[in-house]
C-alpha cells in the first residue's frame, strides 16, 4: 500500500499545471457482438486480442501547453487485452511514460486431459502404459491452452537541451500466467498443460555526452526471470516423472560507445559491451536422478564479450563509404555434469566470431547511384559437426530516379560460406558414422545468390504503385546428406490511389513459392552408411518440400454523402504445401506425398459506414466477416490415442467462421 | 527484500518525477519576423502559405520553450532565408529549400539534424541503413502536424518494407498488426551499429527481453538455439506454426539423422512423430535443465 501514497501526491503536484491548459482528445464506445458458424471457435479468432461480446472502447486524452505536454490512452478497460498508457514530456528538459499492457495468447480452446492438477505443477496421469487404466475421453477434463501476459513498466529521459548530458532509465515487469502444452514420455505419454508462471524484471539505464563533435554513451542492464514452477512432476499414483522447465536465470551487461566526429563529415563509432547471464536450476526438488552436482543445484554461466569499430567516410558529394569490425566472444563457465543415470556429458557451447566489411555508395549523378560492398566474417566453435564457418559477402546495388515519377532499385548479392567439421573419431563410431555423410544446414557450406528488384511509381499526387521481386537461392553442393537447396520468389506489389470524389482505395498482393530438396539415410544401428545396403530398414530416401503462399487485399473508401463515408476490406490468403519423397524400390513400397502440408487459407471480409454527426461526433456501424481453416495433414484423421500416446487436442480449433456486428460512437474534444 | 520489490516502488516514484519535471515552468522568446540579412520572419511566410504555416503553429516545433525552429528563425530555420524567394515572387522550390521527395535525402536530414543531432540514438544516424539507403526524416516523420510526430508504427515501415507487412499478417505472428509490438520495440530505426539496426548487441539478446525463459543457460544447451533463434524462427511471421521456418519434422530432420526415427521419412502413411511432431518427445527444445542424461536430448 506505500507506493499508493505516491499517486495522490503526483496528482497533488500535477494539477497547477493543468488547471489553465488546452485538453483535446477522443473517446471510443463500441458494442459488439460475434456470431461463430457451426459454433466454430478457435483460439487462432482472437490470439492476442479479446474479442469477446458486449462493450469496448478507448479514450485519448492530450494536455498541451507551451513547454510540456502530457498524454493518456486507455484501450479496452476490463477486457483481456486493455492497455493503459500515461506519457509527458517538459520541452528541453524531461520525458516520461507509464504504461500498463495486457494480452491473453489463446493458444488453444476445448483441449482434454485426463490429468487433475491442471494449472499446478504436479499432474496425476493414468498409466498410458496400461490402456486399461485410461479413462474414455469422454470423461477427460475440458481446459484452454493459453498464456495471459501482463506488463507493466516505465521510462524517462532527462536530457536538458542546454546541458551536453542526457539520462535514460526504464524498468518493465512482465507477467506470463497460464499454460501451454507439453510433450512428456515414459509411461506419462501424454500431451499435457504445461504451467507458465513467470515473471521477469527489465532495468536499464543509460547515459550520454554529447558535444559537437563526439557522443560518449554509457550502458546497463539488469534483468531477473523468476519461475514459479521450475519443475514439472506427473505422477500416476504409483511412479513419477520429473521434466525440467525454465530455470531461474538473472542477467546483467555494461556497455558504451563512442561516436566522434572527424574531418571530411567522417564519424568513427567504437563500442564495446559485456553480458553475463547466469541460472540456477534447483536440483533440490528432485526425487529422480541423483544428482551429479554437489551442491544439489545447476550452476550456468555464460558470458559475451564484444566489441566493434565503424567508419564513415564522406570522400566527396558523390562519394561515401562505410568500414566496419565486430566482435562477439561467448564464454561458458556453465558446471560441467555427467549424468548418472545414462553416463551422458553435457557439452559447454562456446564460439566467436569475428565480421569485418566496407561498403561504399558512389552517385554517378542526381538520378544514378551505385552502392557495392562486402562482408567477411569467421566463427569458431566448439561444435564438431560445425567448428568453424567462414562467410565472404558481395553485394552491388543500383538505384535510378531518372524518372520523376518512378524509381527503380537493383540489389545483386552473393554469398559463399564454408564450413569445417571437427569430429573426433570416437564421435564417428558406431551410428556416428552417419556424421561423416550427413550434414546439418544451419552452419553448412553452401552458395546464395540474392536478387532484387523494386520499382516505385509515383503517377502523381495520391497515386502510387509499387511492385517488387526477390530470389534467393541456396546451394549446399558441398553436401552429401543434409538440406541440398533452398529456392525463394516473393512478389509483392502496392496500389494506392486517391480517386475523383474523395474515393480511396489501398490494395496490395504478394505471392511466394519456396522450394527445397533434401535427402538423407534411414538406417537402423549399424547401417549408417550410405553406400551401404539398402532393405526395409536401410535406405537413402529423398523429399521435396514445396509452398506456394498468395495474399490479395484492400481497402475502398467511398464518401457517400457529405457526413457519410463507406469503407469496405478485403484480405484473402492461403498457403498450398506439398511434400514429395523418394527412395529405391529395394526399400519397400513407394512412398506417398503430403499434399497437405501447413494448407491454410483466410479470408477477412469488412463494410463499414462512418456517419459524421456532428463536427467531433461519429458513429460508425460496421459488420466483419472472417473465416480460416488449417489442412495440415497432422489433423487429418486426428486421434487423441495414437499408439500408446496420448494427445489433448492442442490446436485442433484451428478453423472456425466467424460473423461480427459493431457499432462505435466516437466524440473528439 | 523481494526483487520485484523494487519495481513496485520505482513505478510510483517515476510517476511523481513525471509530475514534477511537467509541473516546472520556464520558456524561451520566440521570433516572429526577421531581423537577419535575407530572412523575412514568419508572418510574411504565412502570407501565401497559410496552411503550411497554421499547420506548423499547431506542431511541436512552434514552441518557443524548446531550442526549435520558433525560438530561431521559425520557418525559415529549416527552409532557408526567404527574401530571395520573396523577390521573385515565389514558386515551388525558388530561391527556397523544400522537403520535396526529389531533394537530395541527405541534405534533407541535415537540415533535421541541426538540431537533432544531439538527440539521444541519433549519433549513429550515420551509421544506419535507413541513412544509407536514401530514407531521410522526412520520409517518415510528417513536421507540420499537430500532437506528437512519432510515425505511425507499423503502417509508415510497411510502406517500404512490403514483404515484412505480409508476413506480419501470416497465420503465425508476434501481435504487431495487433498494436502489441511496434516495429520500434525491436528496431532502432535512427541507427544502430548492429545487424538490421536491432535494440541488442545479437538477436538472441533481443529476444530474451520478452522471452527471457529461453535465455538459460541451460545445462544441456541446444547449440542453434544459443546463436541464434533465427535458425528456426521468423520473428515477423510463418506459414508454419509458432513461427517456424519450416514445418516440423522437416526442421528438425534438416540437422538431425540418427538410427531409426531421426532419419525416418514421415510420408502420409506414417504413424510416429511426422503426426506428433518432435516435440511431443523433445519438449525442452530450447535447453533442459534436468539432471537426468535425458536432458541431452531435450526430452527432460
Amino acid at each position: 500500500m506505500k507506493r499508493m501514497m505516491y499517486l495522490p501526491l503526483a496528482v497533488l503536484m500535477t494539477t497547477p499545471a493543468f488547471a489553465s491548459d488546452e485538453v483535446h482528445g477522443d473517446l471510443s464506445i463500441g458494442l459488439r457482438a460475434t456470431h461463430f458458424a457451426s459454433g466454430d471457435e478457435s483460439a487462432k479468432y482472437n490470439e492476442y486480442l479479446d474479442m469477446s461480446d458486449g462493450l469496448f472502447g478507448d479514450v485519448n486524452v492530450f494536455f498541451d501547453k507551451e513547454n510540456y505536454y502530457m498524454g493518456f490512452s486507455a484501450k479496452n478497460p476490463g477486457l483481456d487485452d486493455q492497455s493503459y498508457e500515461l506519457w509527458g514530456q517538459r520541452f528541453g528538459f524531461a520525458k516520461g511514460r507509464l504504461y500498463f499492457d495486457e494480452l491473453t495468447q489463446q493458444l488453444s480452446l476445448d483441449a482434454l486431459t485426463p490429468a487433475t492438477g491442471i494449472g499446478g505443477n504436479y499432474l496425476v496421469t493414468p498409466d498410458a502404459g496400461t490402456p486399461a487404466s485410461v479413462p474414455p475421453i469422454s470423461s477427460w477434463t475440458p481446459f484452454d491452452y493459453n498464456v495471459e501476459r501482463k506488463v507493466f513498466g516505465t521510462e524517462f529521459t532527462v536530457d536538458p537541451q542546454e546541458k551536453p548530458f542526457y539520462f535514460k532509465a526504464s524498468m518493465e515487469q512482465q507477467r506470463h500466467d497460464g499454460v501451454m502444452p507439453w510433450g512428456t514420455t515414459n509411461f506419462a505419454g501424454f500431451e499435457l498443460p504445461m504451467p507458465v508462471d513467470y515473471t521477469t524484471n527489465n532495468l536499464m539505464v543509460e547515459s550520454g555526452y554529447r558535444s559537437k563533435e563526439t557522443t560518449a554513451v554509457l550502458t546497463a542492464g539488469y534483468s531477473v526471470f523468476e519461475n514459479d514452477y521450475d519443475l514439472l512432476t506427473i505422477s500416476n499414483g504409483t511412479d513419477i516423472e520429473q521434466y525440467s522447465t525454465p530455470a531461474d536465470n538473472y542477467s546483467y551487461n555494461f556497455g558504451g560507445r563512442l561516436v566522434q566526429r572527424l574531418p571530411m563529415k567522417s564519424v568513427l563509432a567504437l563500442n564495446a559491451g559485456y553480458t553475463r547471464n547466469i541460472s540456477e536450476a534447483d536440483w533440490g526438488q528432485y526425487t529422480q536422478f541423483i544428482s551429479p552436482s554437489a551442491d544439489n543445484d545447476y550452476d550456468g554461466d555464460v558470458e559475451y564479450i564484444r566489441g566493434g569499430a565503424a567508419l564513415t567516410s564522406h570522400w566527396s558529394a558523390l562519394l561515401d563509404t562505410r568500414l566496419f569490425y565486430n566482435y562477439v566472444d561467448r564464454n561458458n563457465a556453465s558446471e560441467e555434469i555427467t549424468a548418472l543415470d545414462n553416463g551422458n556429458t553435457n557439452h559447454l557451447f562456446e564460439y566467436d566470431r569475428h565480421k569485418a566489411g566496407l561498403d561504399a555508395n558512389y552517385r554517378f549523378n542526381k538520378a544514378n547511384k551505385i552502392a557495392g560492398g562486402y562482408e567477411f566474417s569467421y566463427t569458431n566453435r566448439n561444435r564438431e559437426d560445425s567448428d568453424t564457418t567462414k562467410d565472404n559477402l558481395i553485394f552491388a546495388q543500383l538505384k535510378n530516379t531518372a524518372i520523376e515519377w518512378m524509381s527503380t532499385s537493383l540489389r545483386l548479392e552473393y554469398l559463399n560460406r564454408s564450413s569445417d567439421t571437427d569430429y573426433s573419431a570416437a564421435t564417428l563410431e558406431g551410428d556416428g558414422l552417419i556424421h561423416q555423410y550427413f550434414t546439418p544446414f544451419d552452419n553448412a557450406s553452401k552458395d546464395r545468390y540474392k536478387a532484387k528488384v523494386a520499382v516505385d511509381f509515383n503517377l502523381s499526387q495520391g497515386l502510387d504503385l509499387g511492385l517488387s521481386y526477390a530470389l534467393v537461392n541456396d546451394q549446399y553442393d558441398a553436401t552429401q546428406l543434409g538440406l541440398q537447396d533452398d529456392q525463394r520468389h516473393e512478389i509483392y506489389a502496392d496500389f494506392n490511389a486517391l480517386l475523383p470524389a474523395k474515393i480511396r482505395l489501398n490494395t496490395h498482393a504478394g505471392y511466394e513459392y519456396t522450394n527445397s530438396n533434401f535427402d538423407a539415410r534411414r538406417f537402423n544401428p549399424g547401417g549408417a552408411n550410405p553406400a551401404g545396403a539398402t532393405n526395409a530398414n536401410n535406405y537413402n530416401w529423398s523429399e521435396e518440400t514445396t509452398y506456394d503462399f498468395f495474399v490479395i487485399g484492400g481497402s475502398l473508401t467511398v464518401p457517400v454523402r457529405h457526413q457519410l463515408d463507406m469503407v469496405f476490406s478485403v484480405d484473402h490468403q492461403w498457403v498450398d504445401g506439398n511434400i514429395d519423397f523418394a527412395r529405391s524400390a529395394a526399400a519397400g513400397a513407394a512412398l506417398t506425398p503430403i499434399a497437405d502440408a501447413d494448407d491454410y487459407y483466410k479470408t477477412q471480409l469488412g463494410a463499414k459506414g462512418i456517419f459524421k454527426a456532428t463536427e467531433s461526433l461519429s458513429i460508425t456501424l460496421g459488420y466483419l466477416f472472417e473465416r480460416s481453416n488449417l489442412d495440415e495433414w497432422k489433423y487429418v484423421n486426428y486421434t487423441y490415442t495414437p499408439g500408446s500416446y496420448y494427445l489433448s487436442g492442442a490446436g485442433l480449433d484451428k478453423d472456425y467462421e466467424a460473423h461480427q456486428v459493431y457499432v462505435i460512437t466516437k466524440y473528439h474534444f | 527484500m523481494k526483487r520485484g520489490n523494487i519495481f513496485a516502488h520505482f513505478v510510483p516514484l517515476s510517476l511523481l518525477l513525471l509530475c514534477c519535471t511537467l509541473a516546472m515552468g520556464g520558456t524561451t522568446g520566440g521570433k516572429e519576423s526577421g531581423d537577419k540579412m535575407g530572412f523575412i520572419g514568419a508572418l510574411t511566410c504565412k502570407d501565401c502559405h497559410e496552411a503550411q504555416y497554421n499547420s506548423y503553429a499547431k506542431s511541436i516545433h512552434f514552441k518557443n520553450s524548446i531550442k526549435g525552429p520558433q525560438s530561431q528563425d521559425a520557418c525559415e530555420t529549416c527552409h532557408g532565408a526567404g527574401a530571395k524567394h520573396v523577390e521573385k515572387g515565389g514558386g515551388r522550390d525558388v530561391d527556397i529549400f523544400t522537403f520535396d521527395k526529389k531533394k537530395d535525402p541527405k541534405e534533407k536530414s541535415a537540415r533535421c539534424l541541426t538540431c537533432h543531432q544531439r538527440t539521444p540514438g541519433m549519433d549513429l544516424w550515420e551509421m544506419g541503413v535507413h541513412n544509407r539507403n536514401d530514407v531521410s526524416c522526412d520520409s517518415c516523420h510528417e513536421l507540420h502536424v499537430g500532437g506528437s510526430q512519432k510515425p505511425k508504427d507499423p503502417e509508415v515501415c510497411f510502406g517500404c518494407h512490403r514483404n515484412i507487412k505480409i508476413e506480419a499478417n501470416k497465420r503465425s505472428h508476434h501481435p504487431i498488426l495487433e498494436g502489441k509490438i511496434r516495429c520500434s520495440s525491436c528496431h532502432a530505426p535512427h541507427g544502430s551499429l548492429n545487424k538490421g539496426m536491432v535494440k541488442a548487441d545479437d538477436p538472441q539478446q533481443l529476444c530474451y527481453k520478452c522471452h527471457a525463459d529461453k535465455r538459460g543457460p541451460a545445462a544441456w544447451e541446444h547449440p542453434p538455439v544459443e546463436e541464434d533463434c533465427q535458425n528456426c524462427h521468423n520473428v515477423h511471421g510463418s506459414n508454419h506454426a509458432r513461427l517456424l521456418n519450416e514445418r516440423i519434422p522437416q526442421l528438425c530432420q534438416n540437422c538431425h539423422d540418427w538410427s531409426r526415427h531421426p532419419g525416418t521419412p514421415y510420408d502420409n502413411k506414417a504413424t510416429f512423430s511426422s503426426r506428433w511432431d518432435c516435440l511431443r518427445c523433445h519438449p525442452s527444445i530450447h535447453g533442459s535443465n534436468s539432471p537426468s542424461g535425458g536432458g541431452m536430448r531435450h526430452v527432460r
